[in-house]
């Protein structure tokens, strides 16, 4: 009798947990769902729903410039997604994509041996690994960018960490992403602690900030799909795929994280750190965000 | 004299705001450079700081001994600065969640 109430007490905690377990993003669910509907809905005709999203462009700029209906994978090219002329341009320059040399240089050191004689892969055997990326570690619990991956496996390897953001850390995570193509982005909330972190992510997104008092949802969600100055502006769904990324701005690669900063920055905000606790809490929201969408980085921007 | 009470209630009314909400009353290099700092770390540890506040400090300190007026003209900007980003960062804490898409 004891014994069989143990094993049902026992029985029900399991289950208790992995009920609690699959809870922890339920909010982020319901979040990214409701995302998902409203870039949907906004791009699916902006022409007959001019007034309710577009109410400022002209009809005939959004008859003319904009590409449309959007379905969900058509999200994952920034501007180009929905603006025509520069989805031409890009094409154009795509034709010998700026980033193919960064990117051999990326299979290279990724293939270099260590001083050690081991590589990256002795800590990354199958390459094909980005769309886990950022994920919550629970053992550490905190969040871990690809980036800090890469560095990790040079320290464990007796290898100096590199310089976050750009340079030879993007080459590495170029390669990275490169085999990675095509694989749905897949983040995960496993605890509280992880969802602690999304929601603080979602905030950093939404809430305004800066001597502009401008968030990032303005810019990305509300005004995406508009122009601001000469630039288009890119729907943050999606807005990740593509990491990392070659600038012309840059004149080269640069990460998830190193773009994070700059958009913070141009809200007149002080500049984070690129791996501080709210820049990894944003990139981990925004990447959610995205669940489910193809990867296709390197590519390049403006 | 009832008169006389009104008005230098005023005043004092009048100097005892100017004190607490515009920082233009601190009147010492060392204490201006202290009070902006003391309000930018606390922007800065709640990560809401604006970008040049802590540039202006910088600046604010440079000039200390040898224009010490435009040192505390500086540091005072930069209070108010640190001021506004934390009062900005309150009102909108009650009010972000209203743009999440539902
Ligand atoms: C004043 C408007 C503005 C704000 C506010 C802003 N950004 Fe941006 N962001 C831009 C512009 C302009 C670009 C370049 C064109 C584009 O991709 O939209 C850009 C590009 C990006 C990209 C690259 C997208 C791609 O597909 O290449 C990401 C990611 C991004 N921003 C995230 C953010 C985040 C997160 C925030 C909030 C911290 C933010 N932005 C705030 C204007 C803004």
């Amino acid at each position: 009798m004891l014994k069989k109430l143990i094993k049902i007490a026992t029985i029900s905690m399991i289950s208790g947990t992995i009920m609690f377990a699959a809870n922890f993003n339920a909010q982020a669910e319901k979040d990214r769902h409701a995302f998902v509907n409203y870039f949907l809905k906004k791009f699916e005709n902006p022409v007959a729903n001019r007034a309710k999203y577009f109410p400022y462009v002209p009809i005939e700029e959004l008859k003319k410039d904009y590409i449309y209906p959007l379905k969900f994978e058509d999200f994952k090219n920034g501007p180009m997604s929905w603006y025509r002329p520069a989805k031409e341009q890009f094409a154009e320059i795509n034709d010998f994509p700026p980033y193919e040399i960064p990117l051999d240089d990326g299979k290279e050191l990724f293939t270099k041996p260590f001083a050690n004689g081991k590589t990256y892969s002795s800590c990354f055997p199958n390459p094909a690994i980005k769309q886990n990326y950022p994920y919550y570690d629970t053992k550490r619990d905190e969040i871990v960018t690809i980036g800090m991956a890469v560095n990790e496996c040079r320290v464990k390897n007796g290898e100096k960490p590199l310089k976050y953001g750009k340079g030879d850390i993007a080459k590495v995570i170029a390669y990275l992403a490169d085999k990675s193509r095509g694989q749905k982005i897949n983040i995960k909330i496993p605890s509280a602690n992880a969802a602690k972190a999304y929601e603080a992510g979602k905030k950093l997104f939404y809430k305004q900030r800066g001597y502009l008092s401008i968030s990032c949802n303005e810019c990305h969600v509300q005004s995406a799909g508009k122009r601001i100055r000469a630039e288009a502006l890119s729907p943050a769904l999606g807005s990740t795929t593509e990491m990392p990324v070659y600038r012309l701005k840059w004149g080269g690669l640069g990460t998830l994280q190193r773009r994070l900063v700059g958009c913070i920055k141009d809200t007149g905000s002080e500049k984070p750190k690129m791996q501080s606790k709210p820049v990894k809490e944003l990139a981990y929201f925004l990447t959610y965000m995205s669940n489910g969408m193809k990867l296709n980085g390197p590519d390049t921007r403006k | 004299m009832k008169k006389l009470l009104l008005i230098s209630t005023i005043t004092v009314a009048f100097l005892a705001g100017c004190a607490t909400n515009y920082p233009m009353a601190t009147n010492s290099v060392d204490s201006a450079i202290a009070n902006a700092q003391a309000k930018y770390n606390k922007a800065h540890s709640e990560m809401v700081a604006w970008g040049m506040t802590k540039k202006t400090i910088e600046k604010a300190k440079a000039l200390a001994k040898t224009n010490p007026r435009k040192a505390i003209a500086l540091a005072n900007e930069a209070a108010y600065e640190a001021d506004t980003a934390l009062a900005q960062s309150a009102q909108y804490e009650k009010i972000w969640r209203a743009a999440v898409p539902k």
